[in-house]
């Protein structure tokens, strides 16, 4: 090793992700255990700080897999992050409505009220930002914008690393296990016309009001529409990381893609695995995610991932999440990724 | 003698049973094609009027296992069923309001709105004649009764068969789409409509989580056995007499392969946590939540004393409330014989 490393911090989103499965079947642990590296998770952490660092990105010797959105406001914020890959896992996108509204189509969205949520106290929102992405892209597609609808706020008080995160059953829990969903209430409440819902939470609302489905952004053909916190993932470590323990982070890497490899050829055991982390049914999952979900845990640096996260980017400075907007492939170091696919066989 | 079976229908409740696991095993075939019969699900059937008879047990040759108020009502609506089995597994039954409301307590009901569901088309409204169970005897602890609230009925179009189950994955959604108005009491709660409601199992304790409901009383909960029993508490493992005439294997076959994937259960918590899972259509963490970190456990069918008392108190409850027409003893609802088969077979081996 360049240097050993005393302590790994990793998170991942409860999310499809090539490092959760790492994690969760103890092959990161496994793979650091020679080099006698801790590893150790961030949001697991009883402090504070240490859990915010899964949406800041600010302690060294971290390895993150997760929504692009924290990871690209992290980096615009001066944070000195590295892009290692990006994965591709695409899922539905919701603008859901119910039967009373006479919603059918994009169109009739048209100076309805569009509820979206507003987290008041967190560094970057990344709940208001997906939910403004995907009804941006839907608006898009019929000629629309964003000032066609009004926009109704629902507040949040406190922070996304306000809990603890344990792992209870598969399922990221905060310790005090609440969490309402307001846009949820006031749509069905008949206060707003519609609301953005992502993965198989939202399939699984849909299904459990009879929510109608104006419109799935995450099925359209244009990838350019279907990009948003999700899509793609990046897998992002510090830059201290790649000049103290280059061969840290590339066996990070490799120990993603072997997980990824092994997914590909365990449909049955992925699903469940992937149950157990979006703490939902294996039935949700498949029709959120597809019944080809194991099949779509690829990290890599595809150009068509680069062009999405350059896109999403420019979308999140446009809408004032970050003061300013950067070149992502300045972002990438793609070092570790070539050194893991020259010197491995894994079958692609 | 027992005749040879060509077919054994099948149909269980997307809730806890030993019946499901033994499907989901493969162990209900493996038992049944020993003796040359061959099974299929009611359920996932393209006939409406086979899907209903999870519902009416009208098929002949068909085994049930799931919610005992169906059970009931097609016994006490002249069928020809026999009890083989009952099996007990507690689950939350909560009666939730909303966080904000003023009720806390059970006694903070008394003069309130609760709003009951109402299934216009049904043949038999266990949905109903549940909430209202739990409702009761949250009351009866405060010695309040059902008068004292003002119920408001939501009414339900269709019927709980008219879409067939699909698998996907080996996991089925049981008709979970009964499309809009599936939940129309929970709605009203949050428009504000009503003033409390009621809900179990998974759906409820993840519904209560997602919305932030506040939880007034979990009769699922307590101690006393007679206030927990309710649709799911037991569970009745029902035959029509037929099959127990002209099919006695079959029969022993069935309580056999129920009890063989009970019996696995209880030495295999993790998977049989992802089997409850895939039967209620919810997560791990959520059939903990509602089914306890010892579900595994909870899965026994037996004939005890207590489950025979919960449902001749439950049958004289769903009397009283006029959702079956006569009462009737369950005790002689009850064929023990395939269990004591059971038993002495199993004693014959070990012996």
């Amino acid at each position: 090793m360049t240097k050993p490393l005393d302590t790994l911090w990793y998170t991942h989103s409860p999310v499809p992700t090539g490092l959760g499965i790492a994690v969760e079947s103890g092959r990161l642990a496994e793979a650091f255990r020679p080099y006698g590296t801790n590893i150790q998770g961030l949001r697991e952490s009883s402090d504070r700080e240490v859990r915010e660092a899964h949406f800041d990105h600010h302690l060294d010797n971290s390895v993150r897999h997760g929504g692009n959105t924290p990871a690209i406001w992290a980096k615009a914020s001066g944070k000195n992050t590295r892009v290692l890959g990006l994965s591709w896992s695409d899922e539905v996108q919701l603008i859901l409505t119910t039967s009373e509204t006479g919603i059918k189509t994009t169109r009739d969205l048209r100076n309805r009220r569009f509820g979206i949520p507003k987290w008041a106290n967190v560094q970057i929102d990344f709940g208001r930002a997906q939910a403004l992405r995907a009804l941006e892209n839907a608006l898009q597609l019929e000629g629309l914008t964003l000032a066609d609808v009004e926009l109704v706020d629902y507040p949040y008080g406190g922070t996304h690393s306000d809990e603890r995160i344990q792992h209870v059953f598969g399922a990221q829990i905060g310790t005090k296990n609440r969490r309402r969903n307001n846009e949820l209430i006031g749509l069905l409440r008949g206060d707003i016309d519609a609301v953005f819902a992502k993965g198989a939470h939202g399939v699984q609302l849909a299904d459990e009001f009879g929510l109608h489905v104006v419109v799935d952004t995450g099925s359209h053909p244009d990838p350019m529409i279907r990009s948003n916190i999700g899509t793609p993932r990046t897998l992002t470590v510090d830059q201290h990381m790649l000049d103290e323990h280059f061969d840290a982070a590339a066996l990070i890497v490799e120990t993603v893609l072997r997980a990824e490899q092994w997914a590909w050829s365990h449909a049955d055991e992925t699903r469940r695995f992937l149950a157990r982390e979006l703490n939902t049914s294996e039935y949700f999952v498949a029709a959120a995610y597809g019944e080809d979900a194991h099949r779509r845990l690829v990290t890599r640096l595809e150009e068509r991932s680069l062009l999405a996260l350059q896109d999403l980017t420019h979308f999140l400075h446009r809408h004032h999440f970050i003061d300013h907007a950067f070149d992502v492939r300045d972002w990438v170091d793609p070092r570790p990724l070539e050194s893991v696919l020259g010197k491995t066989r894994l079958a692609i | 003698m027992s005749q040879p079976l060509d077919t054994l229908w099948y149909t269980r409740c997307p809730v806890p049973t030993g019946l499901g696991i033994a499907v989901q095993k493969g162990w209900l075939e493996e038992a049944l094609e020993q003796q040359g019969t061959r099974i299929q699900s009611l359920r996932e059937s393209s006939e409406q009027a086979v899907r209903e008879s999870h519902f009416d047990h009208t098929l002949q040759n068909s085994v049930r296992h799931g919610g005992n108020i169906p059970a009931i009502w097609a016994k006490a609506s002249g069928r020809d069923t026999r009890v083989i089995g009952l099996s007990w597994a507690d689950e939350v039954q909560l009666i939730l309001t909303l966080p904000g409301s003023d009720i806390k307590t059970v006694k903070d009901l008394k003069g309130r709105k609760f709003g009951l569901p109402h299934w216009v088309n049904a043949q038999i409204d266990f949905t109903r004649a549940q909430a209202l169970r739990g409702l009761e005897n949250a009351l009866k602890l405060e010695g309040l009764q059902v008068k004292d609230v003002e119920l408001v009925d939501y009414i339900h179009g269709g019927t709980f068969s008219d879409e067939a189950t699909q698998v996907v994955n080996g996991v089925a959604n049981f008709g979970g789409r009964r499309n809009s108005g599936q939940n129309a009491e929970l709605v009203g709660l949050l428009r504000g409509e009503v003033d409390a409601i009621f809900l179990k199992g998974a759906h409820a304790a993840q519904l209560a989580h997602q919305l932030g409901l506040h939880t007034v009383i979990d009769t699922g909960s307590h101690p006393e056995p007679l206030i927990r029993s309710n649709n799911g508490t037991p569970r009745t493992l029902s035959v029509d007499s037929h099959l127990l005439d002209q099919h006695y294997d079959t029969a022993v076959a069935i309580l056999s392969s129920v009890v063989r994937a009970e019996e696995w259960a209880w030495t295999h918590p993790q998977d049989t946590r992802r089997f409850l899972a895939h039967e209620t259509n919810s997560s791990e963490f959520w059939v903990t939540a509602a089914y306890g970190a010892d579900a595994h456990q909870r899965l026994r069918t037996n004939l005890d004393e207590r489950s025979i008392n919960g449902v001749q108190d439950f049958t004289d409850f769903l009397h009283r409330w006029n959702f079956i027409p006569a009462t009737f003893s369950v005790a002689d609802w009850i064929d023990p014989r395939p269990q004591e088969t059971l038993r002495s077979l199993v004693a014959t081996r070990t012996g």
